[in-house]
């Protein structure tokens, strides 16, 4: 065939190098509704629940089990299952009825009967429900801080200018698994420079992860997946059961900690049992109210390239987020995964999120250029940030960052190297040279970073692990090397886990350490004029942008 | 009652029964305060429990009951039960041992039961250590 | 939108295709393994490398293209270039990459154990490890090159000599996941398809 030159050209442009594939139900390959979707049923016999979704008890595997046992609000299911999913549905949208209404309903509702209820809403629709059912009324955002060499300096340096930036949760991750400490200790550090309050996390293998958040070198924590099919589950290493009891471990050391799960997983670990990617995710989220936890990370987060690929996939991920709130979880709203080459659709798939506010719009947005972030790349990094402040600017959106002065961030990040380079000799961790510092102040990335020397890091990280450091050692170290100011928000952070006040759903801190959450930010959103609105001090803020044109200049 | 850190600044401790007030800087560096003093309490744990229950978050009040059993469970013994939790790890003994342990030695009530109810779940769906 | 369905139909008939491409290849394919289970190892110099279900069977090629057979040769001389020797052993039991790793070290006279999957994601793990963590992971198969394979296996050599290590620096391509996630997630299924959960490992010889 003879090829039209403008076929030519769109066969080129970006979106055609996503990659897409026709509904394969079979292989889980279909967004919101399966054919193999069991159609919603509810049996109590008792007091307990002995039929779920058309399968009976002695079928059930250890995620319906738990689901049935732990989530489901025996009382009131019979009622809520008798209402009519459209009627639900409905009451969604509905100014005139309130987030607790709602919430009283889906309580009692099955995995079946909520993916049948957001299978009614449009995408609009969507976002009108998030706006009123995300349980904290003011919404935040989160960072990613990694980058490729695992540069501690760069990871301080980053951590403050983010802060600095607006992101009240920070969380890094390694590139080399043994880094991890080390990495933790730069976040908490950089980050308490930029702007006091922030929480910190550290993604590693959940065990780790406990540890590390034990001895206090991070102040929260995320990466604890569930899964929505047993396999899966088992592949992951855990079961409902081993993640319940690691989520009162967590809050047993005063620990604020939210599960993450997201659609698509199921399938890119090869066991979707012929579900659609929504209900498996409902079941994880259902799984994550039933341990108790206070909230969850989803909206298909690293498996967004299958979500993505098929129909209304996108819709889903919105739908996903929809179903945390509505169960009343706090939900860090993913957005922190590439998936598109079209910066078109990324920015598409981003204002599901933006638009109506969540507890978290990224989890996260990479505070490095992408070729550093070690999750494999956000839908947003780094060099989007004039663009995402514009994006705000625009549409008079609060999307929890602001525009910031160049001098302010070099001397951010200067001071946080600084302080980082002083704790490291303090703890005899493998030193941090003034040249490092200076490079660190600069960088944009990890390309303009000197190597490390790797060995004598990990040499050095061992170590301290062996010697049982601890926060409190960090706290020391900073007060001996003359950082009172940084020892002492340390302190406050650690602090936080006494009270046990962020355990609460949907917390964040404020700059003085006082916590923001659920209980007591409640969002009340009912129509115009109730809920979130943009105040004039942050507007002032939001519309700072560097680059206007100024009247005297031309 | 909400936040504890605001209205109950003064009676609130810490599991080792030091106040917000104690766990200073100074006191840091004079070398009395250690990592345990920076834990949280069962009572502090009980208060945001009934906190969550009167907001309607009962599931999570039941996880600030398990975990208040916890906060006298030491680091490494929290850490071994949880591996023993996951899948294939652990016989059906092992499990109904360790929820024992849980419940003689440290009052864990609820968190012993929940390893009771998850040896059989384990049994019955083929995951336990064979 | 008829044309963007016509075109994502193109995208799936290609991927399938290739799909069976790597199907066809296995047909007649005689890699001679045998049956016997895979014992634990007691020579402290040797590295297990442990293969997915899928390998060498349902698919021939790693993600990126790589014929299994050069794969393995690669990470095998790596391991021998550092005087250690390399024993490759299948794992039915999982297609999880961590899990297969973890298989591979557990049953290494070393205690080093090296996973890897069919389409090409490989791990350096130790049998005392926790199995979702590792040594070195290279989750971005799509980036792995023959080299790199031969590198690994130099490194998984080093770990069980017990000598200092500096992990391998891989390229972080933050566009993989658009375009190969789909790949991935097809080519896992199929690998999963071949696991037996109750079956043991065994010897995967001559390979």
């Amino acid at each position: 065939m003879k090829r039209s030159k403008r076929f030519e050209i769109l066969d080129q442009r970006p979106v055609n190098k996503d990659g897409f594939i026709d509904e394969w139900p079979e292989k889980g390959f279909v967004a919101m509704e399966s054919p193999y979707d069991p159609t919603p049923s509810i049996k109590v016999q008792r007091g307990m629940i002995i039929e779920m979704d058309g399968k009976k008890r002695e079928d059930f595997d250890f995620i319906d089990q738990f689901i049935a046992d732990y989530t489901i609000d025996i009382a009131s299911s019979q009622q809520s299952m008798s209402l009519d999913s459209l009627d639900i549905a409905r009451k969604m949208v509905d100014i005139h009825v309130s987030r607790k209404e709602v919430i009283d309903i889906v309580k009692g509702l099955t995995p079946a009967k909520i993916i049948e209820v957001v299978n009614h809403l449009n995408v609009v629709e969507m976002m009108m429900a998030m706006q009123k059912m995300r349980v904290r009324k003011t919404p935040s955002n989160q960072a990613h801080i990694t980058n490729m060499k695992d540069h501690p300096a760069q990871i301080a340096a980053d951590a403050a200018e983010g802060a600095l930036r607006g992101f009240r949760e920070e969380e890094t991750t390694v590139a080399i698994a043994r880094y991890a400490p080390m990495n933790a200790i730069a976040l908490l550090i950089g980050s308490q420079v930029g702007k006091r309050g922030v929480l910190t996390q550290c993604a590693v293998e959940e065990a780790t992860e406990l540890a590390l958040g034990i001895r206090g070198f991070t102040t929260y924590a995320e990466t604890i997946s569930v899964y929505g099919t047993e396999e899966v589950f088992i592949d992951g290493d855990d079961t409902p059961y081993s993640k319940a009891f690691l989520a009162a471990a967590y809050a047993s050391r005063g620990l604020k900690m939210r599960f993450t799960s997201g659609t698509g997983s199921e399938v890119l670990m090869g066991n979707a049992e012929g579900k659609s990617m929504l209900y498996l995710e409902t079941r994880c989220i259902m799984v994550t109210k039933g341990a108790g936890v206070q909230g969850l990370q989803n909206g298909s987060v690293s498996c967004i390239g299958i979500a993505a690929s098929v129909p209304s996939g996108i819709r889903g991920v919105l739908a996903e987020n929809l179903i945390a709130a509505m169960l009343d979880l706090e939900v860090a709203s993913s957005n922190d995964q590439t998936f598109s080459h079209s910066d078109i659709r990324r920015t598409a798939r981003t204002m599901m999120q933006f638009l109506p506010g969540t507890d978290f719009i990224f989890s996260g947005y990479s505070g490095t250029p992408n070729y550093d972030n070690v999750f494999a790349g956000s839908n947003f990094d780094a060099e989007d940030f004039d663009d995402y402040n514009i994006l705000q600017r625009d549409l008079m959106v609060d999307g929890g960052l602001k525009p910031v002065a160049e001098e302010e961030v070099i001397e951010v990040r200067r001071k946080a190297a600084k302080v980082l380079q002083a704790v490291f000799a303090r703890l005899s961790l493998n030193p941090i040279t003034d040249e490092e510092v200076e490079a660190a102040a600069y960088a944009h990335g990890s390309k303009d970073m000197p190597d490390r020397d790797v060995v004598k890091d990990l040499a050095s990280v061992d170590e301290l692990m062996k010697k049982g450091t601890s926060g409190i050692d960090i706290v020391k170290a900073l007060e001996e090397t003359g950082y009172t100011e940084v020892a002492e928000s340390i302190l406050e952070m650690l602090k936080q886990r006494i009270t046990g006040d962020y355990l609460q759903t949907s917390a964040i801190l404020d700059e003085d350490f006082q916590v923001i959450s659920g209980i007591n930010d409640k969002n009340d959103y009912q129509g115009p004029g109730t809920g979130y609105r943009v105040s004039k001090k942050r507007w002032e803020e939001i519309k700072k942008i560097p680059h206007t044109i100024d009247f005297n200049g031309l | 009652m909400y936040s504890l850190s605001h209205n109950s600044k003064e009676s609130i401790r810490s599991k080792t029964g030091k106040t917000l007030k104690d766990i200073t800087i100074e006191n840091i560096m004079k070398g009395k305060i250690s990592a345990d003093d920076i834990k949280i309490s069962k009572e502090a744990l009980k208060k945001q429990g009934d906190i969550a229950k009167k907001h309607g978050r009962q599931q999570m009040q039941q996880n600030f009951n398990r975990a208040s059993e916890l906060t006298e469970v030491p680091d490494e013994l929290i850490l071994e039960i949880y591996d023993k939790l996951r899948p294939y790890r652990a016989t059906k003994q092992e499990l109904l041992e360790m929820a024992r342990t849980l419940k003689n030695q440290y009052g864990a009530i609820d968190c012993g039961k929940m390893i009771e109810e998850s040896a059989l779940v384990y049994e019955k769906r083929g995951i336990l250590k064979t | 939108m008829k044309i963007n369905e016509e075109l994502i139909k193109e995208i799936t008939k290609l991927v399938v295709e290739e799909m069976r491409k790597v199907e066809c290849k296995t047909i007649g394919y005689s890699a001679s393994y045998g049956r016997d289970e895979a014992k634990k190892g007691n020579d402290v110099k040797e590295v297990v490398i442990g293969v997915g279900p899928g390998y060498l069977k349902e698919i021939t090629r790693t993600i990126n293209g790589l014929d299994h057979r050069e794969v393995l040769r690669e990470i095998k001389a790596g391991i021998e270039e550092e005087g250690m020797y390399p024993r490759v052993i299948k794992v039915y039991k999982t297609s999880d990459v961590a899990f297969i790793g973890k298989e591979a070290a557990s049953l290494s006279g070393s205690g080093i154990g090296i996973g890897l999957q069919s389409k090409g994601t490989i791990l350096i793990h130790q049998k005392d490890l926790y199995p979702l963590t590792n040594l070195e992971l290279f989750p971005q198969a799509p980036l792995l090159t023959l080299e790199l394979y031969r590198q690994i296996g130099k490194n998984a050599a080093r770990y069980a000599k017990g000598l200092p290590v500096i992990p391998i620096a891989v390229e972080n391509d933050h566009m993989v996941r658009p375009k190969y996630q789909v790949k991935a997630a097809l080519m896992h299924i199929k690998e999963t398809e071949e696991v037996k959960r109750k079956n043991p490992s065994i010897e995967f010889k001559n390979v």
